[in-house]
């Protein structure tokens, strides 16, 4: 049932016939009862009706004329013409838009481009004028370099010569804190004979401010005495109490002044406080197999400041071959470079923006037919031997990489007959991982018998099994009686497939056995309590474990333990060192007798007991960089005494003693680390103010350095496949845990291959520099690393090695002594310190530090030549700038196309534009109903095109004229001026940094922007280069700037008259 | 021709209500004239003339339309002014002429599809049925246009 609003809604679909048959009808049933919807349905209708109101419009105006006459196709022009004439503006308009957007458009595209290629060819031109400038300026300098050199030369001799006199000092190169110093002084003419002359003597110190250059106050100045030995020749002492700390400056000046005639004052001064240089030279592994490489690094520091040498090194590496054969392995300088590409290699800078210097890399193939296998000795050196030489062993063999890793310790340093043997062994796969619970079978062999591990001779190996760790402890018993000593352990590890045999020596001691006694400070002093330090060694040199008794004129004395440190799982603390403490009394004799290892008869004697004199003891020989060194000093006599700690030849701190004191606080400032000599001084009356010190108690101690970079390695995984690439990262932080720069030389080395090797000499940069080239032959120190570790006893292993090394007591403060008493050891030791005696000649001197600038200069100036050589090059080959040049050549082109297509397109146009406006006149003149300006328009546009017409076609004859009568006056003078024009003087070969051989040519430019005529390039740019000529050759315009200079011509020629005319024109050159 | 001046209210209208525009419109049905014109001989064959002419018309209209000119400066709907008379007798009510003008207006508003069938319906007096052949649509489609385009012209008359 349709409900009224149902009904009225339809209302207006049902008056447009929208409803459906059914829909209709059940409105009509409703309309038909219901008269709302009936009025409704009036109100739809009179909607209806309002609405085709609204849809019609009244277009009476509209009339609908048939084309009578007329064919239908001819009708549309009555309605056409008028869209025509509305539309085709806008046709024109659209096309003249669609013309600008893409001239524009176009415009700036090409314009862009062209600009670009301009910028990028201006840029190019100015670096290689740059760099032709610089290369020049440096040939030019050098050029010049040697004759100033000689006039320099010259006039310093003539200097020297008017003096009469010069002065030769023989003595350390370097002064060493705590100890005299003497210098001979000889005076010569320069037939270098000695003449006599008024010395004096002084040794003055440049504060840092001063030594900076900036004027500062002076340091002390103390006048030393100076001791005639003969006429020409004198000696001066500097004392040993000399407070030469870390940051100052000592210099000896010497003045002369001949005594006889008119001779000069000569005023000489030697720095005394120059760097000691010493290196740690380092390969990347211990064995290599022929055909590989050795890659090896030197790093050369000052010996005190630990910082890379400020001059320059020139480091010479050498490889000796184990027939004795040396080879060269390479000559560096010793900045640090890295490639920089194009550009050459560049200087690694340091933190304090200068070149990091001191370290030298290189590498040394083993592929050289016929290389032995054995040990060779690779050395490092400076040409003008700035450094002691430094020498690595490596080994060269056939080896054949082992299939497991076996490591295998003793637990001591030597075994007597009856000793139970310890051997921690630990096998492990290549991969690292242990292998575990696995059966080891041990050998031990002793003079050709085999024994088991009762002692008792066996036939069978004895078995052992591995642990979880794969590690496994070979414990044995030697027999009670051995006769010749000649044992070895063969270890045989099995791990499934892989068996890998390890042997290695036993250390056996039996009979014979050297012990040295190093009483601390030096001597035994009757009644002054003492502790002795000691040291056991094999007949080989090797280390022994001991343990024994002190004897007191044959008996026992109580309650002192004679034994040395050692450690069963650290082989480090086991050095054959112990120490051991008593009163010494007079007149006694005090020997040490062995009870371990059994069977040695000998005593051996300590030194003798002196009836009076200075003991000397530091409780703590190993201190940190916050802690005062504490020296306890006892004397039997009533003089003054001076203690000093001195670190590398430079003051750490000095204290006097009254008589009677004993206790020394040292307190040392500054971060210096590493060994300290403390050296205790007897002040005796001298002859004058200043009294005598006498050197009676000395020993090193080691103070732990403030400042220290610790390296971390971390690589991103645990494990790698063979092939597989390994990412390491590397930090570097300082002891507060800072991130510091380092230079790191990195070595990926086969573990089995250092095991194989069993290295023990090898040791780091720390422990070279900081601790063993104060101790007795180094090279042969073994595990000197862990003396530098935390572990618990490396504290006390450092301490009985310091206290071991009595050898070199009083080494600076006598050295010609030291000399006498270990004479192999002292040499190295003293130039080492910078103790060596050398002469120092000052005239000579000053002629060498002549020649040592200009060469410094000349080398510089060479690397200039060659850097701007190299930079010349570079901008030569770019390919960009090429480019570039090549792009801007043909816009160029493009251009004088243009040019040369303007004329006669300019005046077709014009004539076009003429014949138009004149046409278009004549039909507005004859068309009635038109306006009477619209014809006067034409022509006058007629006549302004005949004018333009007129105008160019003037100024076109008047170029050709000119051209023609150029041509007839230049003649071909021209085309040769041009020629030349194009070539730019060739630059004068300049000499190599030595000043001799010519350099190859320098290639000319190519791609230049000279600009037309002027001074172009010669070769490779199309279109600039060779235009001027070319264009002429090929009948086409010259160029503006030819064209100005061609005006230029005419201009002579007129003002010269007739005659000048005939005269050819003289090509000028230009640029 | 006397089809033509009968129809030429309702037709130009149309043509104004479709191009939105008096010039266009006129040359339109001029356009549609000439076209009957030319193809007068085959005039016998036509059944409902209005029904023709209005289908020339609109494809002239169309033709117009699919022009790249015409589209571009199509004007906004209801920017070009309304012509200054219409068809209605001048006793209407100032209230009558307002609500014609909204007509108007909502008509130009429609949709153009709306629109189409709306004039066609109430100008052209065609069938449903023509106006769906002649716009290839279904019936229905053409009836649910019409309805919409009435539910919007009777919502301005609200």
């Amino acid at each position: 049932m349709l409900s009224c609003h149902g009904c009225q809604e339809r209302m207006l679909e049902h008056l447009y016939d929208l409803l459906e048959a059914d829909e209709r009808s059940a409105l009509q049933a409703h309309l038909d009862g219901c008269p709302d919807c009936q009025a409704a349905l009036v109100r739809a209708r009179a909607q209806r009706q309002l609405l085709a109101a609204a849809a019609k419009l009244d277009f009476s105006s509209v009339r609908f004329t048939p084309p009578a006459e007329l064919p239908a196709t001819e009708v549309l022009p009555l309605v056409q013409p008028t869209r025509l004439r509305r539309r085709w503006p806008r046709w024109v308009a659209a096309a003249a838009v669609l013309l600008a957007v893409g001239l524009a458009s176009a415009g700036t595209w090409f314009g862009r481009d062209y600009y670009q290629a301009q910028a990028k060819v201006e840029r190019h031109d100015a670096q290689l004028a740059q760099a032709r400038q610089e290369m020049g300026d440096a040939e030019r300098t050098l050029r010049v370099l040697p004759q100033q050199q000689a006039e320099k030369l010259q006039a310093l001799r003539r200097e020297q010569m008017e003096k009469e006199i010069q002065v030769v000092a023989r003595g350390p190169k370097v002064l060493s804190a705590g100890a005299p110093s003497t210098y001979q002084i000889q005076t010569l003419n320069f037939n270098n004979t000695f003449v006599p002359a008024k010395l004096s003597a002084r040794v003055e110190e440049e504060s840092a401010v001063a030594a900076a250059g900036a004027g500062g106050p002076r340091g002390f100045s103390k006048a030393l005495d100076v001791v005639r030995e003969r006429d020409g020749l004198y000696r001066v002492t500097v004392p040993p109490d000399l407070d030469l700390r870390a940051d100052r400056r000592v210099n000896l000046v010497i003045s002369a002044r001949g005594e006889g005639g008119r001779q000069a004052e000569l005023s000489e001064r030697l720095e005394l406080s120059r760097p000691v240089y010493l290196t740690h030279l380092a390969t990347d592994k211990p064995m290599y197999q022929l055909g590989e490489t050795v890659r090896f690094r030197s790093l050369t520091l000052d010996r005190f400041s630990l910082k890379p040498a400020a001059e320059d090194l020139r480091l010479v590496y050498t490889v000796t071959l184990p027939s004795g054969e040396v080879r060269p392995a390479g000559r560096v300088a010793d900045t640090l470079v890295i490639d920089g590409g194009v550009q050459g290699a560049a200087a690694v800078l340091g933190p304090d923006g200068k070149p990091v210097r001191g370290i030298g890399a290189g590498e040394f193939p083993l592929t050289a037919p016929n290389l032995p296998g054995g040990e060779y000795i690779l050395s490092v050196r400076e040409e003008q031997n700035r450094f002691p030489e430094q020498k690595r062993k490596f080994l060269v063999n056939k080896y054949q990489k082992p299939q497991l890793n076996v490591e295998l310790d003793y637990n001591r340093k030597t075994y007597g007959p009856g000793d139970e043997v310890q051997a921690a062994c630990k096998a492990t796969t290549p991969l690292g991982a242990p292998v575990k619970d696995r059966p080891v079978a041990a050998t031990v062999q002793i003079d050709g018998k085999t024994y088991g591990a009762d002692g008792k001779p066996a036939d069978k190996a004895i078995t052992f099994r591995t642990d979880a760790e794969g590690k496994v402890t070979v414990r044995f018993k030697l027999p009670p009686q051995i006769e010749r000593g000649q044992a070895s352990l063969a270890v045989r590890f099995e791990d499934g497939g892989p068996v890998q045999t390890l042997v290695r020596p036993i250390p056996l001691v039996l009979k014979k056995l050297k012990l040295e006694f190093y009483p601390e400070g030096g001597d035994l002093v009757a009644g002054l309590p003492a502790r002795v330090y000691f040291q056991a060694l094999t007949p080989l040199g090797k280390a022994a474990d001991v343990k024994g008794r002190l004897l007191e004129d044959g008996e026992p004395l109580e309650g002192v333990a004679v034994e040395t440190l050692t450690d069963d799982r650290e082989p480090g603390v086991n050095q054959g060192m112990g120490r051991f403490a008593f009163t010494p009394k007079v007149g006694r004799k005090y020997e040490l007798r062995v009870d371990a290892p059994v069977g040695i008869t000998e005593h051996f004697a300590l030194p003798g007991v002196k009836d009076g004199g200075v003991t000397l003891t530091v409780p703590e020989g190993v201190v940190g960089p916050e802690q005062p060194i504490r020296v306890t000093v006892r004397s039997t006599r009533q003089n003054p005494l001076l203690v000093g700690a001195y670190c590398r030849g430079r003051v750490l701190d000095q204290v006097a003693l009254k008589p009677g004191e004993t206790e020394a606080v040292l307190k040392p400032a500054g971060p210096a680390g590493g060994t300290v000599r403390v050296t205790v001084f007897e002040q005796l009356p001298g002859d004058g103010e200043r009294p005598n010190l006498r050197p009676v108690a000395e020993r090193l101690i080691y103070r732990r350095p403030a400042e220290r970079v610790d390296i971390d390695l971390q690589a991103d995984r645990t494990a790698y496949e063979p092939g597989q690439k390994a990412k390491v990262t590397v930090t570097a932080r300082n002891e507060k845990g800072e991130p510091a720069p380092a230079v790191l030389m990195v070595a990926v080395v086969d573990k089995s291959v250092l095991t194989l090797a069993d290295e023990k000499t090898a040791r780091a940069m720390p422990t070279f520099f900081l601790l063993t080239t104060e101790v007795r032959r180094p090279e042969d120190l073994e595990y000197a690393d862990f003396l530098l570790t935390p572990h618990p006893k490396a504290e006390q292993a450092l301490d009985l090695l310091l206290g071991t090394q009595g050898w070199r007591r009083f080494a600076e403060q006598d050295p010609a002594k030291f000399r006498q008493r270990d004479p192999a050891e002292a040499e190295r030791y003293l130039v080492m310190t910078g103790q060596s005696v050398q002469p120092t000649a000052f005239a000579q001197q000053e002629v060498q530090q002549v020649r040592r600038e200009f060469a410094a200069r000349a080398e510089a100036l060479g690397d200039q030549y060659h850097k701007a050589e190299a930079a010349a090059k570079a901008a030569e080959g770019d390919s960009d700038a090429k480019e570039a040049a090549a792009l801007l050549a043909t816009y160029h082109g493009y251009f004088d196309k243009a040019r040369r297509a303007a004329p006669p397109v300019g005046g077709v146009l014009l004539a076009l534009l003429m014949l138009g406006a004149l046409v278009l006149g004549a039909v507005q003149t004859v068309r009635r109903g038109a306006p009477a300006w619209r014809p006067a328009v034409c022509y006058a546009t007629a006549l302004a095109s005949f004018a333009g017409l007129v105008v160019l076609g003037a100024l076109s004859f008047r170029s050709e004229a000119a051209k023609q009568q150029v041509a007839l006056a230049t003649g071909e003078a021209a085309p040769a001026a041009a020629e030349r024009m194009e070539r730019p003087p060739l630059p004068p070969s300049p000499p190599g940094p030595g000043g001799g051989g010519a350099r190859p040519a320098v290639p000319l430019p190519k791609g230049g922007r000279g600009g037309e005529g002027a001074a172009a390039v010669a070769e490779g740019s199309p279109g600039r280069a060779a235009r001027p000529a070319d264009d002429r050759r090929q009948g086409r315009p010259p160029g503006p700037a030819a064209r100005r200079g061609q005006r230029r011509q005419r201009r002579r020629q007129q003002r010269a008259g007739p005659a000048g005319r005939q005269r050819p024109a003289r090509p000028r050159r230009r640029g | 021709m006397r089809a033509f001046n009968d129809l030429r209210d309702e037709l130009v209208s149309t043509l104004w209500f479709v191009l939105n525009s008096q010039d266009d419109a006129q040359d339109v049905a001029q356009e549609a004239f000439l076209r009957c014109w030319r193809t007068q001989e085959g005039l016998p064959d036509v059944q409902n003339l209005r029904a023709w002419i209005f289908r020339v018309a609109l494809n002239a209209a169309k033709d117009l339309q699919r022009s790249a000119w015409r589209r571009r400066v199509k004007p906004l709907v209801g920017a070009e002014a309304m012509p200054t008379h219409d068809a209605t007798p001048p006793a209407r009510t100032l209230e009558e002429k307002e609500s014609l003008e909204q007509l108007r207006q909502a008509l130009l508003r429609l949709r153009p599809e709306e629109k189409e069938v709306f004039l066609l319906r109430q100008n052209g007096e065609l069938t449903y049925e023509q106006i769906a052949e002649l716009h290839n649509r279904p019936v229905g489609t053409v009836k649910t246009q019409m309805r919409s385009a009435l539910q919007k012209l009777r919502a301005a008359l609200a």
